[in-house]
């Protein structure tokens, strides 16, 4: 999953290193707050462990073997804060040291395997846990955990790969860096990870935790209070990163526009007309359409639909939440 | 009724002990890398860590941004003949890097190819090869002598303790797990299954090796009274060896401007 030198146009790199820098400095500070003075030794030894873990080599059917990433299992072990320190401290390593993924997508790695994994694994262990409350609910929620974020950090991967050829281009729009758009990238990276690497990643994070659990419960990180905090810092980010968005150009498949339809090119010609039924149908016009709001810039016009659509979920599921709690009252 | 069949001692034990060999070999393999860093003696050493860094960065960027095949080339020239001339051991472990980055580019651009989009990422596999040329000259570099380098582009403290630490660590860890790994591959002649689990033992106590080592080092960090804040070591001096790699690098620069 490490990104090498060359495969994301510097402008994308410069992106997700800005992204990656600001988040990994809310998590030292919060890292700082939730551990005790041993924090900078064990976000260190951490480090060393999340580089080891990379190096065992577990048997997989068929005969070969692979290697776990490990970042479910410091972020259930250390917590998500110091669990984003000490993988990004690793990759930090692994490409000056070692060459192990390039330079400048240092941040792009950061991003997916030091950030979008312990996060996500984190949050879904977290949730499981509360859902099913016993041993098998921690270890199922871990497992689980660690098979979606391992497939989430691969998601994000294969996504920046894939806007490549849409955003670096010559005049002849043949790509500059990675040459393969989302509809390649995507699968290619999604089946290995979905059917071998996610289900090595669970097995490894659950293997090891419960080994430590049975051994010496008290090395496991306890609970802080305050989940939710996590949770809405989580959304700000991803509302933050929505113009990411406009990133890639054109509309998505099936999704095109009734103007759109006659310059639609299918089959390497352009389809020529549109359907009755597009041009004369039910037409609604939105509040805020394709996500822009008229006469201010378009970036802001993202993030402000996002609050909006963040805003209004939260408002409908409060409202409903409160419906059927008097409902069950009466 | 259980099956009296039992495994073969040497053939069963061979065929599943693969995992732990292959991870056994990683990790010699990194640790001789990490210690192979305390005895270079080429003359790469007598240029400064910050030049090269700095240098290395600036490189990395323009052969990230250049479409010129001249430019990338030369890059790879310049290089080449600084790989030459360092020694056998180190020679090998740059050639390796690239050929295994260059290699590896040319699989993943292949099918591009024969789709007929590949247009200037057919350049990315000598790119590769250019950018891993300049990594691999970098990780020659001496580590404390990096996080001196990083401490004068101003890196936070925090960032270059966590660092340090882990390098430390990774050796001390790194030896614990080996032994272990080894006990492991004793304890299992002519078994059987329980991969995973043993794996799964194998790491859990070399995380609780790691909580207990940085638990000592944080009471070694009390009793010495280390704040957590460094200097840089000496002198930022200008020599020969650093202005023959400055230049080289402005000869590249304005390569890559008048191309």
């Amino acid at each position: 999953m490490h990104i090498p030198e060359n495969y994301l146009s510097p402008a994308t790199c410069a992106v997700m290193a800005v992204v990656a820098v600001p988040a990994l400095a809310v998590c030292a500070k919060k890292a700082k707050q939730e551990l005790s003075n041993e924090t900078v030794p064990l976000i260190g030894m951490c480090a060393a462990f999340s580089f080891l873990l990379m190096m065992f080599n577990l048997p997989l059917p068929g005969g070969t073997t692979g290697h776990a990433v490990g970042g479910a299992l410091a972020a259930a072990l250390v917590g998500p804060w110091a669990a984003a320190l000490s993988v990004s401290a690793a990759l930090v390593i692994q490409a000056v040291l070692f060459g192990d993924g390039g330079i400048l997508p240092l941040g792009a790695n950061i991003f997916n395997m030091a950030i979008i994994l312990p996060f996500v694994s984190y949050f879904i262990a977290k949730a499981v846990k509360k859902v099913v409350k016993s041993q098998a609910g921690e270890f199922a929620g871990i497992a689980i955990g660690a098979y979606v974020g391992l497939n989430a950090a691969a998601l994000a991967t294969a996504i920046e790969f894939g806007i490549q050829p849409s955003i670096a281009a010559d005049a002849s729009g043949l790509p500059l860096y990675c040459p393969y758009p989302l509809s390649i990238a995507i699968p290619a990276m999604m089946m290995p990870h979905l059917l071998v690497a996610g289900f090595a990643e669970a097995a490894f994070s659950v293997g090891i935790y419960s080994f430590i659990k049975r051994v010496s419960p008290i090395s496991i990180r306890q609970e802080s209070k305050g989940g939710n905090k996590l949770v809405y810092a989580f959304i700000s980010a991803l509302i933050l990163l929505v113009p990411l968005g406009l990133l890639a150009q054109g509309t998505a498949w099936g999704e095109w526009g009734a103007e759109e339809m006659a310059e639609l090119v299918e089959s390497g010609s352009p389809l020529g007309f549109t359907p009755w039924g597009m041009e004369n149908g039910f037409s609604f016009s939105a509040l805020l359409p394709d996500y822009t709001v008229p006469g201010i810039p378009e970036v802001v016009g993202y993030i402000l639909s996002a609050i909006c659509g963040v805003a209004l979920s939260i408002i409908i599921f409060r409202l409903a939440a409160g419906l059927l709690k008097k409902k069950s009252i009466a | 009724m259980k099956s009296s069949k039992k495994p073969s001692p040497s053939r069963g034990g061979l065929k599943n002990d693969a995992f732990v060999d292959k991870s056994l070999i990683t990790f010699i393999s990194v640790l001789s890398i990490i210690r192979a860093q305390d005895r270079q003696d080429s003359w790469i050493d007598r240029v400064n860590a910050f030049y090269k860094l700095c240098c290395s960065l600036f490189l990395i960027v323009l052969v990230a941004l250049s479409r010129s095949p001249y430019f990338v080339f030369a890059v790879i020239s310049v290089h080449l003949l600084a790989v030459a001339l360092l020694k056998t051991a180190s020679m090998k472990r740059v050639l390796a890097l690239a050929a295994t980055a260059f290699g590896f580019s040319c699989l993943m651009i292949a099918p591009a190819f024969f789709m007929g989009k590949a247009g200037f990422a057919s350049l990315i596999p000598v790119k590769a090869l250019a950018s891993a040329l300049i990594a691999g000259m970098l990780s020659l570099v001496k580590f404390q002598e990096l996080t001196s380098a990083l401490k004068r582009l101003h890196a936070p403290d925090f960032l270059l303790m966590v660092l340090d630490l882990s390098i430390r660590s990774l050796v001390m860890l790194g030896e614990f797990s080996l032994e272990t790994l080894q006990a492991l591959k004793m304890r299992r002649l002519g078994g059987r299954g329980g991969g995973y689990r043993s794996l799964a033992g194998v790491g859990g106590t070399v995380f609780l090796k790691s909580k207990e080592m940085s638990e000592e080092m944080h009471q070694a960090m009390v009793c010495r009274g280390f704040a957590g804040t460094y200097r840089p070591m000496g002198k930022l001096g200008f020599g020969l060896a650093n202005a023959g790699w400055v230049l080289a690098t402005a000869g590249l620069a304005a390569l890559f401007f008048f191309t």
